[in-house]
Order: structure tokens, then sequence, then C-alpha cells
């Protein structure tokens, strides 16, 4: 009697822990039956494509999450990292070159010159957060509304397109492109978005588990107090956090400019909110100290298998937008509920 | 040498207290501390049909039977 108990505890527990994504499962199932190209190779590797840069970004945010933070300013730095990269990466042809004079130079280049510049901002959120104790939600809600009008001043406001071909192609590629490689089946068929996320997956993964870094990190979450007593440099922590974010942001804001083939002011609007879902849903406690690079790539994955199954249930665009909102409302209850359980 | 009670157990610990301010997050949750996990489950199972009724109502309203 006493096992039967324990194992339907077991069982509870585990539901409810995981019921978001039990029910995006079985919610993709019953779609894969009822509609023709849910299950094919073209649809995932859709869903890989949209995956890749929301994975890079709800990284980013991560490490403000498990530090009891949070980093408002993501979506719009995404933005503005978009812009950027398109107009430095506008073809010399194009008649509305945002920036005349700019040479054609390699994407490699942009993209370097885009961190540095992103890696500012993340540093400035990171110093406000750390020395001037300003609750992360403020500093980074600032931030937010500083970076949408420096890109708008720097834009003009108006939108960027007419890129050079050597920087579509890092959003459009795949491995087919590459001597050798592009011979092998299935490996052939992997786009560079999801190589870029493979990469920064892999590098938080060890960053996270493997380096003084992620251990002063996951403590700061736990207990910034108890953290600086043991001898934690919380400050300096913080703020290699938020300048890590917004490179991730930088990465993110370049391959979504180009997927999108364009750029504006209005890119990456609202992207944080979904990264913090995302990184919710996989387990990342927004009262501190627990995440795992794992349980975000999960997180992530529901997210876009829903927008995915909504689309192939032909959903009205506005009710999606309510049913990812819910979905959110019940990723923060269930994580309440662990909490209170837990207490 | 530890203190023991007259019947031999250790006193229980004392809670640990959270040293420094709590965030906004951690306020928010410790509010429903109190509320049993019953009503917590209660209003997790209404967003989850409230969530079912959207999908279903998003796709009559595309098909134009809504």
């Amino acid at each position: 009697m006493e096992n039967k108990r324990i194992n339907a505890k077991t069982v509870k527990n585990f539901l409810s822990n995981n019921a978001i994504i039990i029910l995006i499962v079985i919610l993709a199932l019953v779609v894969g039956i009822i509609t023709d190209n849910f299950f094919t190779s073209n649809n995932f590797k859709n869903l890989i494509v949209n995956m890749s840069p929301r994975f890079i970004i709800a990284c980013g945010v991560s490490g403000c999450l498990i530090t009891k933070g949070t980093d408002l300013s993501a979506g719009r730095q995404v933005g503005l990292s978009a812009c950027l990269a398109a107009m430095m990466l506008q073809s010399v042809d194009y008649a509305a070159r945002a920036l005349p004079w700019m040479p054609e130079i390699p994407w490699f280049v942009a993209l370097v010159i885009v961190i540095a510049i992103m890696a500012v901002f993340g540093a400035i959120n990171g110093c406000v957060i750390a020395f001037l104790k300003v609750p992360p939600f403020i500093a980074t809600l600032g931030m937010q509304t500083i970076v949408y009008g420096l890109c708008s001043v720097v834009t003009g406001n108006d939108p960027l397109g007419g890129f050079q071909s050597s920087y579509s192609k890092v959003a459009l590629g795949s491995l087919k492109d590459v001597p050798v490689i592009g011979k092998i089946p299935f490996i052939r068929a992997i786009p560079y978005l999801a190589i870029f996320a493979v990469l920064v997956g892999l590098f938080m993964l060890f960053l996270y588990n493997k380096t003084r870094h992620g251990k002063y990190m996951y403590a700061i979450g736990g207990n910034e107090s108890a953290a600086q007593v043991a001898g934690v440099n919380v400050s300096a922590t913080l703020i290699r956090i938020y300048v890590l974010a917004a490179v991730l942001y930088a990465v993110a804001g370049f391959l979504v400019g180009a997927k999108a083939g364009g750029a504006s002011t209005a890119t990456g609007l609202g992207y944080e909110l979904e990264a913090i879902a995302a990184c919710t849903i996989g387990g990342v406690s927004t009262n501190g100290g627990v995440g795992k690079v794992g349980g975000i790539l999960i997180g992530v994955m529901v997210f876009e298998v829903l927008k995915i199954c909504l689309q192939f249930l032909r959903v009205d665009p506005a009710y999606t937008f309510i049913a990812q909102g819910l979905v959110i409302i019940v990723a923060v209850a269930l994580d309440l509920r662990k909490y209170l359980a837990k207490k | 040498m530890k203190d023991e009670k007259a019947d031999g157990l250790l006193p229980q610990e004392a809670p640990e207290k959270r040293p420094g301010p709590r965030n906004a997050m951690q306020r928010f949750y410790e509010k429903f501390r109190r509320i049993p996990l019953k009503y917590i489950d209660i209003f997790i199972g209404a967003c989850l049909v409230a969530l079912a009724a959207v999908v279903v109502l998003g796709m009559l309203k595309e098909r134009g039977i809504f």
C-alpha cells in the first residue's frame, strides 16, 4: 500500500512538473494525425530554423533568471543587433543603402562589430544592477526603451533590406554547401542557423556546468548573501552574465536579420517575453538558482511546436497570441506550485 | 557538546532565515504561501480549459463558423 502511494505521488509529481510538455506532445500527436504534412522533414526543418535564434536568446536570458533577475531589453537588443548587421551588410548595388560609404565587408566582421557594440549595453545593464542595486526589472525596462530609441535614431525608422548574398546565405544555407560534408546524407540538410544554436548550446552547457562562473551564477541565484560571504564576487559575476546575455542577443539578432531578409525597429518586439516563458517552461525558476540548458531547449521547442500546431489547426492569429499567453501563465503557475510544494 | 532534550532528541534547527531583501518575484511567491495547493491546481486546471476553449474558438473563427 505504501509503495502504491509513493508511485502515485511520483506520477503526480512528474505530471505536474512536466504538464506543459506533456500537453504539447499530445497536441502535436493529435495535429499530426488529423492534418497532412505535419510529420515531414520540411516541417521539422522549419521548426529547427525558427527555434535556433530563440534558443540563443533564451540562453542569454537564462543567466539573468537564474540569478533572480530578468532582462526585458532582450527583444530590443535583438532588434538593434539585426538593424546594425543589416546596415553593415547591405549590398553595394542596393540603391537605398543606409551607409553608402560602407565597403563590402565579410559577414563575420560585421558579426564581431555587432557583438562588441551590444556587449556595451550588456555591461551597462550589469553595472546598473550590480553597483547601483537597481532592480533588474527596472534597469532592463529602462534599457529596453533606450535601445529602442537608439534603434529609431540609427535607422531613421526606415526598414532595411537588400542584403549581400553571403549574409542571406547564413540563414538560408545548409551544410550541403560545404565541400565533403555536403555529400553526407542527413548531415547535408542541417541549416547553418542550427549550427549556430548547437555551438551556443554546447558553450552554455560547458559554462554552466564546468566553469567557476557557472557555479558562482547558481550560488548567487540560490542565496546571494551566502555567495558573497563565501567569497564570490557577485558584482563581477552579474556584469559577466549581462554582458554574455547581450552578446547572445547580438548573435541572435544577426541571425534573425539574415533569416527575415530585412530588419526594422519592430524586429525583436516581444522576443524577451517568449524567451522568459520558454525558460520557465524548461524549468528555469524565476525564483532563482535553478535551470539547465537542456530545459531551456525543451522550453523553446515547446513554444515553437505550439505555434506550428496552432498554424496547422488554422487557428485565427489573434487567438494564437491568447493561447501563448495562457501557456505562459500556466508555466509560471506550475513554477509557483513547485516552489510552494517544497515549502 | 550538543544540547539534547530530555527525551534524547536533538533540538530542531531553527528555520534558516533568508538574508537580504527579496526580489519582486520572491515577494510575489511568498504571498501564496498560505494558499492551499488545491487552489493553485484548480487555477492551473481552469487555465488549461481556457486554453482548449481558445484553440477551438480560434479554429471556428478562422473557418468563419464563429
